[in-house]
């Protein structure tokens, strides 16, 4: 038998209408929404938000500590381009580098393999939502919470830069756009590095059992992506989100230095990365089985 | 067969959908197996099933719920096919609108209270908030928890908990609902409460498949039987038939005041083994290797003789009797 067309809303005219093949956008409109919100409230409101909020915040207290420890200020080589530089720094490498990188592992690989450890991802597999929406919608989900935790933190981080300059020098530099332009940019690369680290890790999250082990191995491919030859870099996400950087870095000694690929570059790069994650997660999720007891 | 575009408020067309439904099973189950590796979930395995309540029993490790996760789509299986009202699992937006399924995993969604729970359910299934708002108040209506709705699921009772997970199996209203140990953890009031309900819900049309420990909890409720062992199907059928196909006696109680006039020509009909006169005086209990043919010889009896009978019924368990037959005695062979 071959059930080409079926209505449910025949009694009930509340009750969603579904035909296969034409689903109307208002219904996969709702149920898109239904997922980013549930999602959002696990990733923000509950226990498994503890570690992004702990990283969100570990930035800004270093800064703030680093800000009121120093007396100085008006020493010569206490100046706001330098302090700018070494902002530049601490970005690369801590916010972008640990936070971002991290807090995008436990946001985006806690979306499936959360709900899979908790014994919970049968609610969604049994729930009529085509899976490419299921992926979207949660997908989403981690992305806008880390966008607002870690673009949060790179906005204050900035501006905590400008402590122990005063107000004046923080009005004089926002008037003058170096401030927003710098600060837009930071800004941009964090949400870039969400967008291409969190799809990886959802993939990771839901193929992997222990997606421990292949975060820690990203972690080391991105740690030495400066090393790497110029062909191999192309594989690493960090290379595209430091060729972003409103300050260019001195390299290492060791680093195998590359001509920084263009903004477009980056940008399409990265949402490729990101388009193939995804369609590599809704491929694996189609094939899901539920044995919770060989997890 | 085909039936095609049904749209929404074409009475006509609902009408046709409805026949088609109604006169073709809504499970069908071909030649499945599942292997878990090199372990058996299931071999070989089909039958299929139309409205109303089916039983499906078996003991531990026998394939009940890996059969369950199959005709819920959360597994695929190796070979065979499956279809609910003609569909298959690869279109999810249509498959799961037709299915509720309570499993055995006594897990949530962290931190939800009962309402959230169920009304989360009907927002991804699609529903507007007023409706689902609604749906979920009727779910809840249904499992007796509307008190208990905005409290977590953390703190509820296992019974509770049940409930909960039954009231989310069925408030999108689906044709084919499928509950795995339903029964656990519920007290005697739940349990009749909750019994009546299944009932409630196949007098409605749809299919349900209940699997069960309990066989006189499935005999009370089911209309059909499922019966799996090792993974290889046992026997599928009304529990009548089930005893009769194998050879099972079947013990039947008559109640009747001609009961002394009865008995000795109960021996007339074929395949009665045994009748025994209740102590009133007005009961006879007849052991048959043929319930079918005794119940044709004993109306036709009744006819000629011109007796009157207040009641006639099975005696016994048949189901616990057949799963002793079937299964137990297999298991004590090997």
């Amino acid at each position: 038998m071959n059930i080409s067309n079926i209505s449910t809303n025949s009694n009930a005219s509340n009750e969603p209408s579904v035909k296969a093949g034409n689903n109307n956008a208002a219904l996969l409109l709702r149920q898109l929404g239904a997922i980013v919100r549930i999602e959002i409230n696990n990733t923000l409101f509950s226990k498994r938000s503890l570690i992004a909020y702990i990283l969100t915040l570990i930035p800004i207290i270093l800064l703030l500590s680093l800000a009121f420890r120093n007396g100085d200020f008006t020493s010569t080589d206490f100046s706001i381009d330098k302090t700018r530089r070494i902002f530049g720094f601490i970005y690369s490498g801590f916010i972008l580098g640990a936070v971002v990188f991290l807090g995008s592992a436990a946001i985006f690989t806690a979306l499936f393999r959360g709900e899979i450890l908790g014994c919970s991802m049968h609610y969604y597999l049994l729930s009529p939502v085509r899976r490419e929406l299921i992926v979207l919608g949660k997908f989403l989900a981690g992305l806008l919470s880390a966008w607002a935790l870690f673009g949060l933190t790179t906005l204050i981080c900035y501006l905590l830069l400008y402590i122990p300059f005063g107000m004046t020098q923080l009005i004089s530099d926002m008037t003058a756009s170096i401030a927003p332009a710098q600060m837009f940019t930071y800004l941009g690369i964090t949400m870039l590095g969400c967008l291409g680290y969190g799809s990886l890790f959802m993939a990771t999250g839901l193929i992997f059992r222990n997606p421990l082990f292949p975060v820690a191995i990203i972690a080391g491919w991105e740690f030495i992506h400066f090393v790497l030859p110029p062909a191999l870099k192309f594989f690493s996400v960090i290379h595209y989100l430091k060729g972003l950087l409103p300050i260019p870095l001195n390299n290492s000694p060791l680093a195998i230095v590359v001509t920084p690929p263009s903004v477009l570059v980056s940008i399409l790069s990265i949402t490729v990365l990101a388009l193939c994650s995804i369609t590599i997660t809704v491929l694996y999720l189609k094939r899901l089985e539920i044995r919770y007891t060989e997890n | 067969m085909t039936v095609k575009t049904i749209t929404a408020g074409s009475t006509e067309l609902n009408a046709a959908h409805k026949l088609a439904a109604e006169s073709l099973p809504s499970i069908v189950v071909d030649n499945v197996s599942k292997f878990y590796g090199d372990v058996l979930g299931v071999n070989r395995i089909s039958f299929s099933l139309g409205a109303g309540i089916t039983g499906l029993v078996g003991p531990n490790g026998a394939g009940k719920s890996t059969l369950m996760n199959l005709i819920a789509g959360l597994m695929r299986p190796n070979s065979g096919t499956l279809k609910v009202l003609g569909l298959t699992p690869a279109q999810p937006e249509v498959f799961f609108r037709q299915i509720g399924y309570c499993t055995q995993y006594d897990s949530f969604p962290s931190g939800v209270t009962g309402r959230q729970f169920i009304q989360n359910t009907l927002l991804l299934h699609g529903y507007t908030k007023p409706s689902a708002a609604r749906a979920t108040l009727k779910a809840l209506q249904q499992v007796d928890l509307v008190d208990v709705a905005d409290r977590r699921i953390g703190g509820y009772s296992k019974g509770m908990r049940q409930r909960i997970k039954l009231a989310q199996a069925i408030c999108h209203e689906p044709k084919v609902i499928i509950l795995d140990e339903p029964l656990n953890g519920l007290d005697p009031m739940a349990r009749t409460q909750v019994i009546a309900l299944f009932r409630e819900l196949a007098s409605g049309g749809a299919s349900i498949i209940i699997s069960s420990h309990i066989l006189h909890e499935v005999e009370l409720i089911a209309d059909h039987l499922v019966m799996v062992n090792s993974g290889y199907l046992v026997a599928d059928g009304d529990a009548s038939g089930i005893a009769t196909e194998t050879g099972e006696p079947m013990r039947i109680y008559i109640r009747s005041h001609h009961a002394m006039e009865m008995a000795p020509k109960m021996f007339t009909i074929e395949d009665v083994l045994e009748v025994q006169i209740h102590k009133d005086d007005h009961g006879l209990f007849i052991l048959t290797r043929n319930a079918d043919k005794f119940f044709l010889g004993f109306n036709t009896l009744v006819l000629t003789q011109n007796w009157q009978v207040d009641a006639i019924g099975p005696a016994d368990q048949t189901v616990e009797a057949i799963y002793r037959h079937l299964i137990a005695g297999e298991q004590v062979a090997s």
